[in-house]
């Protein structure tokens, strides 16, 4: 049976990425350098306030990794559209949707590649599924969400870039607010006042914390909604832009 | 009368305060190949991207076996298949891949494409370096396997928007031989080139354009006559004599000198005024090393239709 375009330009970005020596790089070595030096810098002086490293930081090291990977996706989108491929695509009988949505289905993969490998780390370090590993799939599927959402918000702006360099910078600069300005690696409590609202809510926030609550026992059903609600809205609204970009004719 | 395969109908088009397309107007029969020919920035790949349904047009419309590429366009893509000037192929994959890869957006399934992957691989003499990423082709490698991904499903009409520019003269010739075969299974093609002898030797019919413009229409045989009777070329003996052979014959119309040839040559002569000129020559004292007469080549009609040469207002009314 033949497959959907999708599947098929997904199965592409796939083996693209795979024979990429930096993206195994990016998925594997980068979260777990910045996992050690987190625990490194850090572990004394959170544990010291209450806050639990051990448990907290892998989660947000999931995250960090999820936006690398969307990031690192602005690469392959921009060149696509240089290299004259995406030229191609538009030009055969495909949904609009379909070369962003397989870009995304290899950002998930190796999201999933990224995921395991800090979990592995993380329990070895003594994070812990509090009730349970029967949430840890709820886990992964919140992830994954978040991942595609990133990779269709960035591809979208990778396909409207006039460069790949242009891409590329473009998409790192919502990267460090968002990480920072979060409760990835300081409590939310440490934030101005003014500011907590906006770090409380953004959707890096409400991930990682969806993220924690399943791992741990805290409450799970309000940050999960919020996540929820921003993933899907962002490949909802950033779906719908991507394909109509791809099919307008300048 | 059948229906025209393709059919641009006073297409404008313009990007910013550039009129790319000017009321560009043409038809294509099924089964012809049509050159489009031009120079640099005339329009042939603003022309080619209408017709693969990427770009859209200011004002009039163009159509594929029927469909109007703006309204029905992915019936259009459906017909079609396009190699640009620049080989769009993944440079991380290998040939086979590449070949399965553009197969399986056609519809293929994985096996399908597979095997039809082998078959234009063989036909493109690609099979050694099937399994090397496409990154490591040579230049007229990477035309070819280019070609072969625009052919893994039969669509009725090709557009080749310069298959062949910066090949050297063997990828070229290559590259020709599979046009050719392309023709001869009766597919309808759309071809651009800057080149003339590649017009002539592909397309049955040929349109000039330039600045947006379709300056002049007809086989390569009537382009040529358009440009009027045959070229008389003399070559003195004594190349002193060049000048002055240039003013006898500058009384029978335009006169180019070629000083490194020694050659003098006017553009369009009737052959009934051979023996004037040649008695005019000799009562000049001129002495003749050569003499020829020949059909003005497309290059010159190349030149002399967009602006190269004189007077083309006719040309483009």
């Amino acid at each position: 049976m033949s497959s959907p375009g999708w599947l098929v330009l997904g199965e592409r970005a796939v083996i693209r990425s795979s024979r990429n020596s930096a993206s195994i790089i990016g998925a594997i070595v980068f979260p777990l350098l910045f996992f050690a030096l987190f625990m490194l810098v850090m572990q004394r002086v959170m544990s010291s306030r209450g806050f639990d490293y051990r448990q907290q930081l892998p989660s947000a090291i999931v995250i960090q990794a999820m936006l690398f990977t969307a990031m690192s996706s602005t690469y392959y989108v921009a060149d696509d559209r240089l290299s004259g491929i995406m030229a191609r695509l538009r030009s055969l009988p495909l949904a609009g949707y379909a070369p962003l949505l397989g870009r995304s289905l290899a950002d998930v993969a190796r999201a999933l590649v990224s995921i395991t490998v800090v979990l592995i780390v993380g329990a070895i370090v003594g994070m812990r599924f509090e009730d349970g590993l029967i949430w840890l799939p709820a886990y992964i599927g919140v992830a994954v969400l978040f991942t595609m959402a990133m990779s269709l918000l960035l591809g979208l702006i990778a396909y409207m870039s006039p460069s790949v360099e242009g891409a590329v910078s473009i998409a790192t600069i919502p990267y460090l607010p968002m990480i920072m300005l979060s409760s990835a690696f300081a409590p939310i409590e440490d934030f101005p006042d003014w500011l907590e609202p906006i770090v409380r809510w953004q959707p890096v926030t409400v991930t990682i914390d969806t993220l924690r609550a399943l791992a741990g026992t805290g409450d799970v059903a309000e940050p999960l909604m919020a996540s929820i609600a921003w993933s899907v809205g962002l490949i909802l609204v950033a779906g719908a832009l991507g394909a109509r970009a791809v099919r307008r004719t300048t | 009368m059948t229906e025209p395969a393709i059919e641009v109908t006073d297409v404008v088009k313009t990007f910013g305060s550039v009129k790319a397309l000017d009321g560009v107007t043409f038809e294509v029969a099924p089964g012809e190949v049509l050159g489009l020919l031009g120079p640099n920035g005339a329009g042939k790949t603003t022309i080619i991207n209408v017709l693969s349904t990427l770009m859209g047009v200011d004002s009039g419309s163009a159509r594929v076996l029927g469909h109007d590429v703006a309204t029905n366009a992915d019936a259009v893509r459906r017909a079609i298949a396009t190699t640009g000037q620049f080989a769009a192929i993944d440079d991380v994959l290998t040939g086979r891949e590449n070949l399965v890869f553009f197969g399986r957006l056609r519809g293929l399934t994985r096996s399908e494409a597979g095997s039809r992957a082998g078959e234009l691989l063989e036909r493109f003499s690609l099979t050694d370096a099937a399994d090397k990423a496409a990154g490591s082709y040579s230049g007229g490698m990477r035309r070819r396997l280019d070609l072969a991904a625009s052919l893994v499903v039969p669509t009725p009409v090709l557009f080749l928007d310069e298959p062949t520019t910066g090949l050297d003269p063997r990828s070229r010739n290559e590259l020709w031989g599979v046009v050719k075969d392309l023709r001869a299974e009766g597919r309808t093609i759309v071809l651009t080139t800057q080149y003339l002898e590649e017009a002539d030797q592909l397309a049955e019919r040929i349109i000039v354009i330039d600045a947006g413009r379709v300056v002049a229409e007809g086989t390569p045989d009537q382009l040529k006559a358009r440009v009027g009777g045959q070229a008389m070329s003399i070559r003195p003996a004594d190349l002193a004599h060049l000048a002055r052979t240039a003013e006898v014959l500058r009384s029978w119309g335009d006169v180019t000198t070629d000083d490194a040839e020694g050659v003098v040559t006017l553009a369009d002569i009737e052959p009934s005024q051979v023996s004037a000129v040649l008695a005019a020559l000799d009562a000049d004292g001129v002495i003749l090393d050569d003499m020829s007469l020949r059909r003005p080549t497309l290059d010159e009609v190349f030149l002399y239709l967009t602006g190269g040469g004189a007077a083309p207002e006719e040309a483009t009314a």
